[in-house]
């Protein structure tokens, strides 16, 4: 049975950070990223497959649909995954459809109107603060982290921004 | 004449043209851009996609610092929307100075698909180990 060890939102997917960070000490041995528009654009799927090859990982992607098909049927078979989503938005669909995301990392979520930074490279508008605060208080560990070597910060520095 | 654009993480991109400049004594008309630690992919997507609408029947030469980062990424997907072109985009990845030394110069002479092959071979072959007392060493 497979294992989903992380999640990570990054408007980026799969990049610098992640190739040469994330995918170290993990224990993970596939990369998935779940995003709907780019599980019907080949040539770039194509294009992050091959760059995940190069760090010695299985990288697949797919729409949530198939996704959470995967996971029910058979549990990502054996592969030891970190999920990427692009959005705050297709994380929060893909965890309240039943995708056992147990921790959720917030590295990169680009500045919108309105957009309070949390981190250096997470700006959130108040309906994702709203999302995150839902899914924490369900069974996910919602961090806020660039890459490995910088402090993670929790809900709790998020709230400050959105205090009400 | 084929166009070169560097697209690095950070001020990369900048200080190795300087690092060019220092050498050859004269600034290469390179252009450059930089990812920032705010940036997106979709700003680097357009920041590329501006560098190519000027020269709209020209070769262009992307180089970038990093396989698989988003410069690559960013590179590609305009490679990509350039495909019906006439002209031609090639990207090369792990910039260094000798490539780019040898670029400065060679872009002069050498149509794309040529400078593109002679510029792959020169960066690796820059890659020089050296330990004492053993002497030079080629490492790829």
């Amino acid at each position: 049975m497979g294992e989903i060890k992380l999640g990570r939102v990054d408007h980026r997917l799969i990049h610098g950070q992640v190739m040469t960070k994330w995918s170290k000490g993990l224990g993970i041995n596939a990369i998935f990223i779940i995003d709907d528009a780019l599980a019907k654009d080949d040539f770039m799927k194509d294009i992050f497959i091959s760059s995940g090859k190069s760090a010695g990982l299985h990288v697949d992607v797919f729409s949530q649909d198939e996704a959470l098909t995967f996971w029910q049927e058979q549990q990502f078979g054996d592969y030891q995954v970190m999920i990427l989503f692009k959005t705050v938005q297709t994380a929060y669909d893909v965890i309240k459809k039943g995708l056992p995301v147990n921790h959720l990392n917030l590295g990169g979520v680009a500045k919108k109107t309105g957009a309070e930074f949390v981190i250096p490279s997470v700006a959130l508008v108040e309906q994702e603060y709203d999302q995150l605060k839902e899914l924490a208080a369900g069974s996910t560990d919602v961090f806020f982290q660039t890459v490995p070597d910088t402090p993670k910060v929790g809900m709790k520095e998020a709230d400050k921004k959105f205090f009400k | 004449m084929t166009k070169i654009c560097i697209i690095t993480h950070g001020q990369f991109s900048t200080g190795i043209l300087d690092s060019v400049d220092m050498i050859t004594g004269e600034a290469a008309a390179f252009d450059h851009l930089s990812l920032t630690r705010d940036g997106s992919l979709d700003e680097l997507h357009d920041a590329i996609q501006g560098c190519l609408a000027a020269y709209p029947n020209e070769d262009v030469l992307l180089f970038v610092d990093l396989y698989g980062a988003t410069p690559f990424n960013a590179s590609v997907m305009n490679a990509r929307d350039c495909c019906h072109d006439q002209r031609q985009i090639r990207i090369i990845c792990g910039l260094n100075l000798p490539m780019l030394l040898e670029a400065s110069a060679a872009v002069k002479t050498l149509p794309l698909a040529d400078l593109y092959e002679h510029l792959l071979e020169v960066g690796k072959a820059s890659i020089v180990g050296w330990q004492y007392p053993a002497g030079q060493e080629a490492v790829s």
